[in-house]
């Protein structure tokens, strides 16, 4: 099963791990042993809550790279869910069949890191679970700054409890953490691993650079849907104009017209998606893309960006 | 040889976005031509010398610096790296051998690609490692050297390791025995 593409998974059991928070088991249908999860990596969800609609959702392993046996993912049910984590908390059960892509990951530790500061906001903890390990096992420095509602603390802890890491900080609000004050005085070689919410990423970023960390030293997760005016597209090569709705992005309206295009994260940090802008202002939301090609704008990334007026003309590679 | 070049590229400095812009130059003088035009020497922070001169003494606070010896500025630069914190850039000018030397230094402290600037304006002569023995020889200026280290006659290749810091030299006649090429000085 190592090379295939798309596993058909099945899920094995499901623990409540509070109101909004669930963590799944799934297992190979056929019984085999899975590919393995490189640290940080992600299985995208190719879900059929209602017939004829797929929904691609991306959730982060947090089960250890090698056990093979089985992937678990934790799902937090969004207020505003389009459908992914509401189908997933509603209407998956144990014994379930779902399809997803091979794991991947994007979000690796660095080889020559000296210090991790991993940064989590809420359910954004899943992929930095999923780096723990492999940190451990490289010996290097490592701090944990936990971001969340009071609500979720409880249950984030106990997801940490098997990593056996000595002080986790936990801040309720993020007006109980100063990211400066993280940030400030670090030693040489430090790294940081950032995921939550948009614009906790955002400001994490903008304060690393003002320290002067270098941008290959900021490493961001990222699945977040966004929601925005909605727009139309020419595809250029195609002769087609497409419409995207206030609540999908660019990249799902792509798909849902046939148009093949390139993705992994679906969240604006990978880059894998990027597409030219031949015409048209661009409301950047990734994490990818460097201020110079932002403000060249002759490129996006459609999982997350979206036009800054009504119209745009891309070009996929 | 030519089909195997694989020499480090050298642009002029520009400064990246950073906190602390320290500045290393093997002498006295910046060499012209060192630095990309939007950049002048105050726009450093600090400026470590390697003046080669027995009489200067150290300066404690002052913004510029100079040092007897490459060995003595480098000793002070892995006392300032151990405690130094992020948002430090480092640009390093002088021989290749001398701007690979600190870069590696600065590596081991935890620098990375986009932390570390260096620029060889004369690198002509080259530090040769010994395939056989792994002795270096310095300021090379032919293709062809005797080892250092076991005598040896070594051909250079136009190959430079950023690991070893140093251009590889082998045996000359290894590949068919008794063939010797002609020496050729090195272009820069
Ligand atoms: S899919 Fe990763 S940036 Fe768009």
């Amino acid at each position: 099963m190592i090379f295939q593409s798309e596993l058909d998974l099945k899920v094995a059991r499901i623990d409540v791990l509070n109101e909004t928070l669930k963590r799944f088991h799934l297992v190979s249908a056929g019984g085999e042993f899975l590919p393995p999860a490189p640290p940080g990596s992600h299985l995208t969800f190719l879900l059929n809550p209602r017939d004829g609609e797929v929904i691609k959702n991306s959730y982060s392993v947090v089960s250890p790279t090698l056990i093979r046996d089985h992937y678990e993912i934790v799902v937090r049910k969004a207020a505003d869910s389009r459908g992914g984590s509401k189908f997933f908390h509603e209407d998956v059960k144990e014994g379930n069949l779902l399809k997803a892509k091979a794991p991947r990951s994007n979000f690796s530790v660095h080889s020559l890191a000296r210090k991790s500061i991993l940064i989590a906001g809420g359910i954004g903890i899943t992929p930095i679970i999923s780096l723990l390990d492999e940190i451990k096992r490289r010996r290097c420095k490592v701090e944990l700054h936990v971001i969340c509602g009071q609500s979720d603390r409880l249950a984030l802890e106990a997801l940490l409890a098997d990593e056996a890491l000595a002080g986790p900080n936990f801040y309720e609000g993020r007006n109980n953490c100063s990211i400066g004050k993280i940030l400030a005085g670090q030693p040489l070689g430090t790294h940081l691993y950032i995921c939550g919410p948009f614009n906790l990423m955002r400001h994490v970023q903008e304060v690393a650079h003002e320290l002067g960390y270098p941008s290959s030293n900021v490493h961001i997760e990222s699945f977040g849907a966004t929601i925005g005016n909605a727009f139309n597209v020419k595809v250029e090569g195609l002769n087609k104009e497409i419409s995207v709705g206030e609540s999908e992005s660019l990249l799902e309206t792509l798909e849902r017209e046939g148009i093949e295009a390139p993705f992994s994260c679906r969240g604006g940090a990978c880059g894998q998606c990027v597409v030219r802008v031949v015409e048209g202002e661009v409301d950047h939301r990734d994490f990818f893309l460097s201020d110079e090609q932002r403000a060249a704008g002759n490129c996006m990334t459609p999982c997350v960006s979206r036009a800054s007026g009504r119209a745009l003309t891309i070009a996929i590679k | 040889m030519d089909a195997m070049i694989s020499r480090p590229r050298y642009d002029r400095l520009s400064l990246g976005l950073g906190r602390t812009h320290l500045l290393i130059i093997q002498g006295s003088e910046l060499p012209l031509g060192c630095l990309a035009s939007s950049v002048t020497l105050d726009d450093f922070d600090e400026i470590w010398k390697v003046v080669s001169c027995s009489s200067v003494l150290p300066e404690p606070g002052s913004a510029e610096k100079q040092f007897r010896s490459a060995n003595h500025l480098t000793i002070a630069l892995c006392h300032r790296l151990s405690s130094e914190t992020m948002g430090l850039r480092v640009y390093v000018v002088g021989e290749e051998s001398f701007v690979w030397d600190i870069n590696a230094q600065c590596r081991r402290f935890g620098l990375g690609n986009d932390e570390i600037h260096v620029f060889a304006p004369y690198h002509g002569a080259r530090r040769v490692r010994c395939a056989h023995c792994r002795a270096y020889t310095t300021n090379c200026q032919n293709t062809i050297v005797t080892c250092d280290g076991c005598g040896a006659t070594l051909l250079v290749r136009d190959h430079f390791s950023r690991f070893w810091n140093a251009y590889q030299g082998f045996q000359i006649d290894s590949e068919e025995p008794g063939v010797v090429p002609e020496s050729v000085a090195f272009r820069s």
